[in-house]
């Protein structure tokens, strides 16, 4: 399984971190890609990851009303919504991508997160589009 | 990249204390990866010795951008990136791979050393797709700071700008500033504090009475002020903005009057009842305020014929103020307990009926009803000329009064609270201060206009204001020409303005749409 997650500096990837200082064991199948704000995030970097392989993709950033840029988080959850229509439409299934909001210091929601998605990964099976490395 | 020379740094800590995997096998990885020019495993990077290593690698060679192997530290990547700067490299072409916190120490050690790999790779061909940032010219940096309010808030930064070696200037919009009343001082000490303010400030700052900001202009740095009065427009450029509004420090009655505090003294008997705060009668969130109780206290130690009253959910007396407190209830200050609204009827006397929570229904009689805090129209007015966002209470939204006290959404722009609220006046001293201190800073040194920011191509933009919206930094403007424009001293680099472009004309400095791409190939690559 191969499982990307779009984070923001501040939210997610602070809690990644978190997680790892304190040394919680996270899913190997999970990589994180860093954005300076999920408001950076679009459409086309999610479809683009499952596009090069990904089986599952999610999208972790700051707490609604807690974004460090104000309302990026906001904005990529509507890039999420476009991207699950678009999963939904080509047959890939909108189950493959999730979108999560935690804070810098919720270490165990990032632990929860990366589970769940292997989790609905392995309900799905890998995905129909056979791209392996 | 045709130029690209990747050095690659291995932290000798990046597997932390006990790693589960050979530091020096992650440099040999690197060492194999394409566009990387050379790898090296440096001792302990966050200690004096690594950094040198690292400087003098750096210095005489041709690598034109790092990727840092190692732990997460916030406060060491501004540090690396100024290292770099001194040895010649963009300061911008640094990625740092987290691999302890988010490898090393989360898997089992063969799935560490695999995802380390991919994390390294990952990073690896984020900065080969890097292109360095165009330099800008450098900013104007005037340090001179405008204070604009009409009240104690304002002489409070000022004295505080002052100290920093500021040049400060104030601008009133009345014709005077207003004395503060005895109330808002806990002790002799404050209160000689807050009228020794008041008599420093007109010889040492430049004092603009009767004028008042009709528009704001231009970035932090160099911001210019258009200001009206009753001799016309004028115009004068400032480095940094305080807004001090005035702070509604009187307590004021029912008809919103303040209190004459020499009125009561020679009063006979009169009773008066403080209400607590709220824009309308006795709604929630009201305690009784430090200040309702210094006031209580002063007036019945001035005239012992005055009967007061002090209504609240709550009572306010934090450290000194608990003995203050206690002095005034053994002077016969009466304090309830609220539970509910307050009712009145009568335009003076007053019947005021409320519940008190172990009393039960109470009636009192009043001569004089006073209300805790009252808005201030000064703080609206003065958010609507800066285009600032008000907070939930109706005061300029600050970003974080810890970290970045003063700050509003606007860089350069700082605000001082206004509403006293249940503060004293060290804390309206402190806020002020520490707005103050939060502009020197800001000003010190010589802006520069660069950074990983966001930028403009003129030929795609179809000039739809969708940058210009969403921007909470208001970076993106109409420029001359019609098209938009990033101002470079304003736009943080989050990125927002980037997807939303219908005519992607929106291009990133860093985190481009190449290096996300990069990272993305490289990543489900290496996960196998």
């Amino acid at each position: 399984m191969r499982i990307i997650g779009f984070v923001c500096e501040h939210g997610g990837a602070s809690a990644f971190r978190l997680a790892g200082e304190r040394k919680l064991e996270l899913p190997t199948e999970v990589a994180l890609i860093s954005l300076p704000c999920l408001g950076r995030l679009d459409v086309m970097h999610i479809l683009r990851a499952f596009r090069e392989g990904a089986d599952a993709v999610f999208v972790a950033g700051c707490l609604e009303g807690n974004c460090h840029h104000l309302y990026g988080n906001i904005e990529a959850a509507k890039r999420v919504e476009q991207a699950k229509r678009i999963l939904e439409q080509v047959g890939l299934g909108k189950e493959r991508l999730e979108m999560f909001h935690l804070s810098s210091d919720q270490s165990w929601k990032a632990k929860e997160v990366a589970e769940l998605m292997l989790e609905r990964a392995k309900e799905i099976g890998e995905s129909p589009l056979g791209v392996r490395g | 990249m045709s130029d690209e020379c990747v050095y690659v740094m291995v932290c000798s800590w990046a597997g932390g204390e006990r790693p589960p995997f050979q530091v020096q096998e992650l440099v040999e990885y690197a060492a194999g990866l394409k566009g990387v020019a050379a790898a090296f495993l440096i001792p302990r990077l966050c200690k004096s010795e690594g950094r040198e290593q690292a400087r003098a690698l750096l210095k005489n060679s041709k690598a034109n951008r790092v990727v840092l192997v190692g732990c997460h530290d916030s406060g060491f990547r501004a540090e690396f990136a100024k290292l770099m700067e001194g040895s010649g490299l963009s300061p911008y072409g640094l990625e740092i791979a987290n691999v302890r916190e988010l490898a090393a120490y989360i898997h089992p050690p063969e799935a560490a050393l695999r995802k380390a790999k991919a994390m390294m790779a990952a990073a690896v061909e984020k900065m080969r797709a890097w292109n360095p940032p165009p330099t800008f010219l450098e900013g104007r940096t005037l340090r001179r700071v405008a204070v604009i309010g009409s009240g104690l808030t304002a002489t409070l930064a000022s004295r505080e700008l002052v100290a920093q070696g500021l040049e400060v200037e104030v601008i009133v919009p009345k014709n005077q500033i207003s004395t503060p009343p005895s109330y808002i001082f806990a002790d002799e000490k404050e209160m000689k504090r807050g009228h020794s303010t008041l008599k420093e400030l007109e010889a040492k700052v430049k004092v603009l009475w009767g004028k008042r900001v009709i528009r704001c202009e231009g970035v932090p740095g160099d911001f210019e002020l258009e200001m009206e009065s009753a001799e016309g427009i004028s115009r004068a450029r400032y480095g940094a903005i305080i807004l001090a509004p005035e702070p509604c420090l009187e307590l004021r009655d029912l008809e919103g009057r303040p209190v004459q505090e020499s009125r009561m003294a020679n009063s006979n008997h009169i009773s008066i009842v403080v209400l607590p705060g709220g824009r309308s009668s006795g709604t929630d969130c009201s305690c009784i305020s430090p200040r309702a109780t210094l006031f209580a206290l002063k007036a019945k130690a001035n005239a012992s014929n005055l009967s007061i009253s002090l209504l609240g959910r709550e009572l306010r007396a934090m450290g000194k103020m608990e003995a203050l407190q206690r002095q005034a209830q053994c002077l016969g200050v009466t304090f309830y307990r609220l539970q509910g609204e307050v009712h009145w009827q009568g335009s003076g006397p007053y019947e005021i009926s409320f519940q008190d929570s172990l009393l039960g229904p109470i009636r009192l009689k009043a001569d004089l009803v006073l209300r805790d805090s009252i808005t201030n129209a000064e703080a609206e007015e003065l958010a609507r000329i800066f285009k600032l966002p008000l907070d939930d209470k109706g005061d300029i939204l600050r970003m974080d009064s810890r970290l970045r006290p003063g700050e509003t959404v606007r860089a350069g722009i700082l605000a001082c609270r206004y509403r006293l609220g249940n503060m004293l006046f060290e804390d309206l001293e402190r806020e002020a201060a520490a707005a103050a201190a939060r502009a020197a800073e800001l000003l010190k040194g010589n802006a520069r206009r660069e950074g990983a920011l966001a930028q403009v191509d003129k030929e795609k933009c179809s000039a739809c204001l969708s940058c210009v919206r969403i921007c909470p930094y208001s970076a993106p403007r109409i420029g001359e020409g019609g098209k938009a424009e990033v101002i470079p001293e304003l736009c943080q680099g989050c990125g927002a303005c980037a997807p939303l472009c219908p005519s992607r004309a929106i291009a990133m400095h860093m985190d481009t749409e190449e290096q996300i791409y990069a990272q993305t190939r490289a990543l489900l690559r290496c996960l196998g």
